[in-house]
């Protein structure tokens, strides 16, 4: 009896054992799905039963100058489908066929799409406008949820195209003003975290959390809508009036240095962009502010004002012009080969002669010369505030190749590298008194109430008040000089101004045959409120700047004043009310 | 010849006489009620919870559709306000050119103020309220005092 009441125990002990064993196990294997794989598994459960979506803010507008919106965001929609929910094949078939009609797309696209992702979720559609969101709504397919993104819109189309840039299908700013303030335009995403059933929908009454998203603040830009239209019209006319290959037009507010107008050509459509075609791609850059030119004889006003300015010519001291100046073994000549004899300071601008230029740089000495080059802002960015400025290239004699014929062809602009924008700037500030703006084409910026406003900004005086003055009187001559050849007067108002043609530089020399024909002036010149750059890349007919640009300069000018509201001076009146 | 009653002794020592007793079934009935209706208020605060809810969720998406169309409706306004159009309306609906003289001449009137936007876009001007009287103030305008 005594030994089988022992084996009971032992069977007995052994079962408790095991029993422990097993029930130390299970607590070990909690132990570790409790404590060590916690994490991994609130995870898992969570991303079953909860969904999570970014809300995407509203991109701010980009305004003109009187905040007429030239770039602005509506509504727009991506469907995006569960494809765990879609995965009966029939079921499917029939959800794609009733979703592709409103998506304008072959129902095996949007089965391909869920079979090919790598994703649960995935976007079978794109930029939906608000009636076809309604229309996806109304389908109530399971598994389907609507996104809100953005669509931008332009709705003076493609004004200033190179100017605002574009963005990409991520509402990013790729190019342009979109690009540079895509911090301030793009806003900030909200979230929305909710449990979701097991169609993958939300659960009404069930647990969720919004973060509303931040829309982007709007940009006022300094550029007047109507000024711009003008200024791309008069370049398109004047580009194919003179088979020109390009153009730039700039205007400025000489006293504030803001950018009215800024035109390019060749521009891209804006509103029928092709991004993978990357032959375009050429097509995207702001010319006006990246490309370099040398600006011929625009420059001879620089030359002139340094030379006023360091005292040592007045409008009525003369040189002798013999036609040609020997500079380091080399042999300048005037743009007409003519020798002139006796001239005039102010006939040197007047004629444009290469030769008083050469003379005026001489008097100056390379140091004074390219100081007061650098002041005007040559050879440095202007801090527009757009990405990819140019500084353009000056040769000093600090450099080991620089030699005193350098000095001399950059007298009258060539050899010298500059942007259209750095033109402008330093025409404006001779029309301002001397002193240099720094130009902007960002006003303001507001984000909700908050307005973060942008001030004019001196950067330095160039050249006194006196000498300005005096240099606005000696262009007035110039531009009386092209009047009576190509009639092309503003009627009540003086206008201040300087021609250019110059030869197009190439590796290893000049291109042959081919011009930048240009006109920088400003007016009225008494008080000038615009200061305007006009500059026609390689036009086939006729070269000069005076016969090219000067003509639309005078018709803008009139059109621009009238819309100022800038009276003509009193003898252009015809009547007077008592 | 009427006498007084005197309490006999076992009218003296019976208890003093009570109002009706509360039946028991009663009491829990009104317990069972009260409890039930206690037990029915969380559920209606839920259900009012809910509703509720729903109704913010509704309205969220009503308001976010009127937003999306008062964004389009914004768009389009600025289309129609476009330079471009403008001018073709201007040729084509009221058959107006470009024109050919440019007379300038003074007047006295002054300029209208320039509007950052059509004035039509802008909010109407509000007039100042006129100064509402009471019945008992505009008696006092019958009294003959100045």
């Amino acid at each position: 009896m005594a030994g089988q009441g022992n084996g009971i125990s032992r069977r007995l002990g052994l079962v408790i054992v095991l029993l422990l064993i097993a029930t130390l196990g299970l607590v070990g294997r909690l132990a570790h799905l409790q404590l060590f794989s916690h994490q991994e598994y609130q995870e898992q459960a969570q991303d079953e039963h909860q969904g999570s979506l970014a809300l995407n803010p509203r991109r701010g507008a980009i305004l003109d100058s009187n905040g007429y919106p030239l770039a602005a965001s509506i509504d727009a929609y991506d469907v995006v489908v569960d494809s765990q929910v879609w995965d009966d094949p029939a079921r499917a078939q029939q959800r794609a066929e009733a979703l592709a009609d409103v998506l304008n797309r072959p129902p095996q696209d949007i089965l391909d799409d869920l079979s090919t992702s790598i994703t649960r979720e995935v976007t079978v559609g794109r930029g939906l406008d608000y009636q076809g969101s309604l229309r996806v709504e109304d389908l109530g397919l399971p598994g389907v949820r609507l996104v809100r993104t953005g669509h931008r819109v332009y709705p003076e189309g493609n004004l200033a195209a190179s100017l605002i840039g574009f963005i990409g299908r991520d509402n990013v700013g790729l190019t342009g003003l979109e690009a540079d303030y895509d911090r301030d335009l793009r806003g900030a995403a909200g979230s929305l975290s909710y449990e979701r059933d097991a169609l993958g929908r939300q659960i009404v009454h069930g647990y969720s959390k919004r973060v509303p998203p931040e829309p982007g603040a709007d940009i006022v830009l300094t550029i007047d809508r109507y000024m711009q239209r003008l200024a791309e019209r008069e370049l398109d006319a004047a580009v194919e009036r003179h088979e020109a290959s390009g153009g730039t037009i700039i205007i400025m507010d000489p006293r504030t240095g803001a950018i009215l107008a800024m035109a390019s050509r060749p521009s891209f459509d804006l509103t029928n962009l092709d991004l993978s075609d990357e032959s375009m791609m050429d097509l995207y850059r702001n010319r006006a502010i990246i490309d370099l030119y040398e600006p011929g004889s625009v420059f001879k006003v620089i030359t002139m004002a340094a030379a006023l300015d360091a005292g040592l010519v007045s409008p009525e001291s003369v040189y002798v012009d013999e036609g040609a100046a020997r500079v380091s073994g080399w042999t300048i000549v005037n743009w007409d080969y003519g020798t002139h004899g006796t001239q005039t300071a102010t006939q040197i601008l007047v004629k444009s002669l290469n030769t008083g230029a050469v003379w005026l740089s001489e008097l100056l000495g390379s140091g004074r010369f390219y100081d007061y080059v650098h002041r005007f802002g040559f050879g440095q960015t202007t801090g527009v505030g757009l990405s990819g400025e140019a500084a353009g290239q000056v040769r000093t004699p600090a450099e080991d190749d620089w030699s005193e014929v350098d000095m001399a062809t950059n007298s009258f602009g060539q050899g010298i590298n500059v942007t259209a924008l750095q033109v402008i700037a330093a025409i404006s500030a001779i029309a301002n008194d001397g002193k240099l703006m720094q130009p902007y084409v960002v006003q303001e910026i507001r984000r909700g109430d908050e307005r973060q406003v942008f001030q004019p900004l001196e950067v330095r005086q160039v050249i006194t008040a006196e000498v300005a003055n005096t240099l606005t009187h000696m262009m007035n001559a110039v531009v009386d000089g092209i009047t009576a050849i190509y009639a092309i007067s503003v009627p009540g108002h003086q206008v201040a101004g300087k021609t250019g043609t110059a030869s197009i530089s190439i590796p290893g020399g000049y291109k042959e045959d081919a011009y930048i024909a240009s006109f920088a002036g400003f007016v009225p010149s008494d008080d000038p409120v615009l200061a305007m750059l006009i500059k026609i890349d390689e036009p086939k007919d006729v070269p000069w700047g005076s016969a090219v640009c000067a003509p639309v300069f005078a018709r803008m000018a009139q059109s621009i004043l009238d819309y100022l509201k800038v009276p003509p001076a009193p003898e252009a009146l015809v009547h007077e009310s008592p | 010849m009427a006498r007084a009653h005197t309490a006999t002794a076992d009218e003296r020592h019976a208890p003093p006489a009570k109002g009706r007793p509360i039946p028991m079934a009663a009491v829990l009935t009104i317990a069972l009620v009260a409890m039930g209706l206690a037990a029915f208020l969380p559920l209606l605060q839920s259900s009012h919870l809910t509703n509720t809810g729903h109704n913010i969720r509704e309205l969220e998406g009503q308001r976010d559709d009127w937003q999306a169309r008062t964004h389009e409706l914004e768009a389009e306004i600025a289309s129609l306000a476009a330079l471009d159009r403008i001018e073709k309306e201007a040729r084509e609906r009221l058959h107006m050119q470009e024109p050919e003289e440019k007379l300038y001449i003074t007047v006295d009137v002054a300029a209208p103020e320039d509007q950052p936007v059509p004035a039509r876009f802008l909010p109407p001007t509000r007039q100042p309220a006129e100064e509402h009287q009471s019945w008992w103030q505009s008696l006092l305008h019958l009294l003959p005092f100045p």
